[in-house]
């Protein structure tokens, strides 16, 4: 097919295919930052946290009673829950990944103020927290009971051991020896390091260096404790109502609540990434309807217009396929020219967002996938109008209007 | 003059009877128009809620305070666009400025939790979200009363175990809204309610935005100067530059950083002597050894601290610039489809201008049916914006109180799809107006 007397002919009655070209422009800027955008949060969405989300859940228990301590209900409690069937594994937290709220300090590798160090999340947990997590050790040992020491008000904080994720672990002692090392972290210390686990997210699903988390053995027996309970895997629906009722048996003073599963707690943690993915895509599917109407609406008005034309062009011997491929081509054209005018728009809009909003890079991945899209879907959206052109009977070129 | 009246009056007519023919282009017009600007008004609406003024009648000149309390060489917090002060004040400087009472008025306070033991059998007890505030609170923030009224000066000083709950809360315990002289016992404590709520809630919640702007509020607030004796727990940020000592002692004693402090300034002068006192203030404190970081302090109003936590966020001029993009391609198609409109009344428009019409004429004609066309796609448009609302608040769990149509909104809806539509009909009607009369008569 000759795309130079199509073009020619265009550029006879320009402002229709014009306008098309500038919608399908505009589409595709809006196309390769939206894909941007979309990738990048179902990335951060798809996140691993290094735990069994599925079988583990979150409960609370707050003593109402002013002389109310947890420290002389706690190990009953944790006996109660590790006697129910269908538990895998129990302990006490402070925060729980992805949760919102949680400790972070500085860990470093020496006492002095410019040691080496990171910033992260502090897990304060019990001697099981491995397994009620669901967490993979891959260097050293878990927490052993002696080590776990109280925080409670008016107490100072032993902190004996710790345990780091493997991210910290690389980034405070890259040569791989981390455990037996000592860490070092504000007003307490040298901690000793007795292992490394493979993954553990931060409570903060904004949080830059997502998994720099470190456990230490320690438990805070104010009026409010944490307890994160594993359930044997697929029991966990079966599992949570049992243990509220065995922890509000122990005691009906306290109040037990707050009872959610960790894969719920990292569902609301990326509310606002899903709804703006939904939002843009929503937009993106509406862009593109609205673009095939614009592409069925031009062909089927140069159609109308040209019927006689065609007509004559049938009776003169062009096949059916010639006029289908001449429709084809026009919306070619158009949508070609206009995804060259959407490519400059897009690299003016990122540079503008990159001076204006500190954005960081010009990223134009997503410019082939969606200029593609749009070809392609022209090249559909056409077909009806070009069919409907290549059934015109030659004999109304003879006919008088 | 009337006979004017009468020409736009038939020139409606006929942009009216323009509409009905070709229904199919109509109604992809009226769609594209429509679905154009509900998604814009949608985003806009959001963006236009969350940059609102929460208290107008005091924004200028109320101040949120904060000290940098920051250890010498610490690199501080990005919290607040442009300086590292911590976003929060520490107990010390909150009791101490509180003390000295050198504004016209001032408050401090946070949000903790208590425990709920309600007198009737039927009520369960529970922990409650409450907030510890300074006297000043309430007057401070204009927060109006359902009956009675915040505590006294006299009642904070004395820490007298009072409180203000909000009506739901009392509803839920008390069964009445009128709870003002009952008790409720707080953490194990009798309390006498003062006061009640109607359920106040400044959007964005701007005297505490560290922890949510756009959170509900507590249902309950006592005393600040309780806060020693209760040792009431601090139930949100709580930021120390390095670990406080043990104990709650401790953490008073601290740098550590929990407090919205705010002061009321009403005028230049007095801003200027509260200033002048508060850094009196900050030099004696850095010669006892505190402030070694740095001696500076920020005083924002309430839209300046808005803008500099930054309420709006990244992802709402985001969608504010996609549903513009939308809007864009929708007003582009519908310029096309109006081109294919009046154009395909060629013959009828020539025989029109043969009869006598001026091009002038024409050329109104079509552009009242863009107006009549813009009022239908302004309804569409509100509708859209209803149905665009209601499905943010089912995306987002926090926005239930931005989601509602504010006014302001619907009138820049109508304008909106009325302006558009006529901006989109300029093109397309003075094309139409060039059409030439003789030649179209000697083709029909």
């Amino acid at each position: 097919m000759d795309i130079a007397p199509i073009a020619k002919s265009l550029m006879r009655n320009r402002v229709g295919p014009i306008l098309l070209a500038l919608q399908v422009a505009v589409t595709l800027g809006f196309l390769v930052n939206a894909f941007y955008i979309v990738n990048d949060r179902i990335e951060e969405m798809n996140r691993p946290t290094g735990v069994d989300l599925e079988n583990t859940f979150r409960i609370s228990v707050t003593g109402m009673d002013r002389d109310y301590s947890s420290a002389s209900s706690l190990p009953g409690d944790l006996q109660a829950i590790r006697a129910i069937d269908g538990v895998h594994a129990v302990t006490t937290t402070n925060s729980i990944p992805l949760g919102g709220s949680g400790w972070m300090t500085n860990f470093a590798v020496g006492p002095e103020e410019d040691a080496h160090d990171v910033v992260g999340a502090q897990y304060m947990v019990g001697e099981t927290a491995l397994e009620a997590f669901g967490l993979e050790l891959v260097a050293g040992r878990g927490f052993r009971p002696e080590e776990i020491h109280d925080y409670a008000r008016g107490e100072s904080m032993v902190i004996q051991s710790a345990i780091l994720t493997r991210a910290v672990a690389d980034q405070l002692f890259p040569e791989g020896d981390a455990v037996g090392r000592s860490l070092y972290m504000p007003h307490a210390g040298p901690t000793q390091i007795v292992g490394v686990v493979d993954f553990l997210g931060t409570p903060w699903a904004s949080f830059g260096d997502y998994d720099l988390s470190v456990l230490v053995p320690l438990v805070d027996t104010g009026p409010h404790t944490d307890l994160v309970v594993r359930a044997e895997p697929g029991r966990l629906d079966e599992v949570m109502p049992k243990v509220e009722q065995a922890l509000i048996d122990r005691d009906p003073s306290r109040l037990v609540h707050r009872q959610i599963a960790l894969a719920e707690v990292a569902s609301e943690a990326y509310e606002d990434h899903r709804a703006m993915s939904i939002i843009m895509v929503t937009v993106g599917a509406m862009l593109l309807v609205v673009n095939v109407l614009g592409i069925v609406g031009l062909a089927s008005f140069q159609v109308n217009r040209r019927r006689r034309q065609i007509g004559t062009r049938r009776a003169l011997g062009a096949s059916r396929g010639t006029i289908v491929r001449h429709f084809m081509t026009e919306t070619g054209i158009i949508v070609t020219v206009g995804l060259a005018a959407g490519l400059l728009l897009t690299i003016g809009i990122n540079f503008a967002m990159m001076r204006l909003l500190e954005f960081d890079r010009l990223d134009l991945t997503w410019l082939p996938p969606a200029a593609a899209i749009l070809f392609v879907l022209g090249q559909i959206a056409v077909l009806g109008p070009a069919r409907r052109a290549a059934s015109i009977p030659p004999a109304i070129a003879t006919r008088a209007s | 003059m009337s006979m004017q009246f009468a020409q736009l009056d038939y020139y409606f007519r006929l942009g009216v009877a323009g509409l009905g023919r070709n229904r199919l282009l109509t109604g992809l017009m009226v769609l594209a128009i429509g679905l154009g600007i509900g998604a814009f008004m949608t985003t806009y609406n959001l963006y236009y809620m969350m940059s609102s003024d929460p208290i107008p009648a005091a924004s200028d000149r109320l101040y949120n305070l904060r000290l940098d309390i920051t250890p010498a060489g610490d690199d501080g917090y990005d919290t607040v666009r442009g300086d590292n002060l911590p976003p929060l004040m520490s107990w010390r400087d909150s009791r101490a400025l509180l003390d000295a009472g050198m504004a016209e008025a001032q408050t401090a306070h946070y949000r903790t939790w208590v425990t709920l033991k309600p007198d009737r059998p039927d009520v369960r007890a529970g922990i409650e979200l409450t907030r510890a505030a300074s006297t000043d609170f309430f007057g401070m923030y204009r927060v109006p009363f359902l009956h009675g009224s915040g505590w006294s000066q006299a009642q904070e000083d004395n820490r007298e175990r009072v409180a203000v709950i909000e009506k739901a809360l009392s509803e839920r315990v008390f069964g009445t809204a009128d709870s003002v002289g009952e008790t409720l016992t707080i953490n194990d404590e009798p309390f006498r309610i003062v006061g009640v709520l109607d359920g106040w809630q400044p959007t964005p919640r701007f005297h505490d935005l560290v922890n949510g702007p756009f959170r509900d509020n507590e249902q309950l607030y006592i005393p600040f100067s309780l806060v020693e004796p209760m040792e009431l727990p601090v139930s949100g940020q709580f930021l120390c530059p390095e670990n406080p000592e043990s104990g709650f002692g401790g953490m008073l004693r601290s740098n550590c950083n929990w407090i919205n402090y705010w002061v009321e300034l009403p005028d230049a002068s007095a801003r200027a002597s509260f200033e002048h006192w508060l850094e009196g203030y900050i030099a004696s404190e850095h010669q006892r050894g505190r402030f070694q970081n740095s001696q500076q302090y920020r005083l924002h109003d309430v839209n300046a601290w808005l803008k500099a936590m930054n309420v709006v966020g990244e992802d709402t001029p985001m969608l504010v610039a996609a549903a513009f993009l939308f809007l864009m391609v929708c007003l582009i198609n519908t310029v096309s489809l109006l081109l294919a409109k009046f154009l395909a009344r060629t013959k009828e428009l020539g025989i029109r201008r043969a009869l006598g019409a001026s091009r002038g004429a024409i050329f109104a004609q079509h552009m009242a049916e863009c107006v009549v066309l813009g009022m239908v796609g302004a309804a569409f448009g509100l509708a859209m914006t209803w149905a665009g609302l209601r499905a943010l608040d089912a995306l987002y769990s926090d926005l239930s109180r931005l989601v509602t149509l504010s006014w302001p909104v619907v009138g820049l809806t109508i304008v909106a799809a009325v302006g558009s539509a006529i901006a989109v009909g300029i093109y397309p009607a003075w094309r139409a107006s060039r059409i030439q009369p003789a030649a179209q008569i000697r083709a029909a």
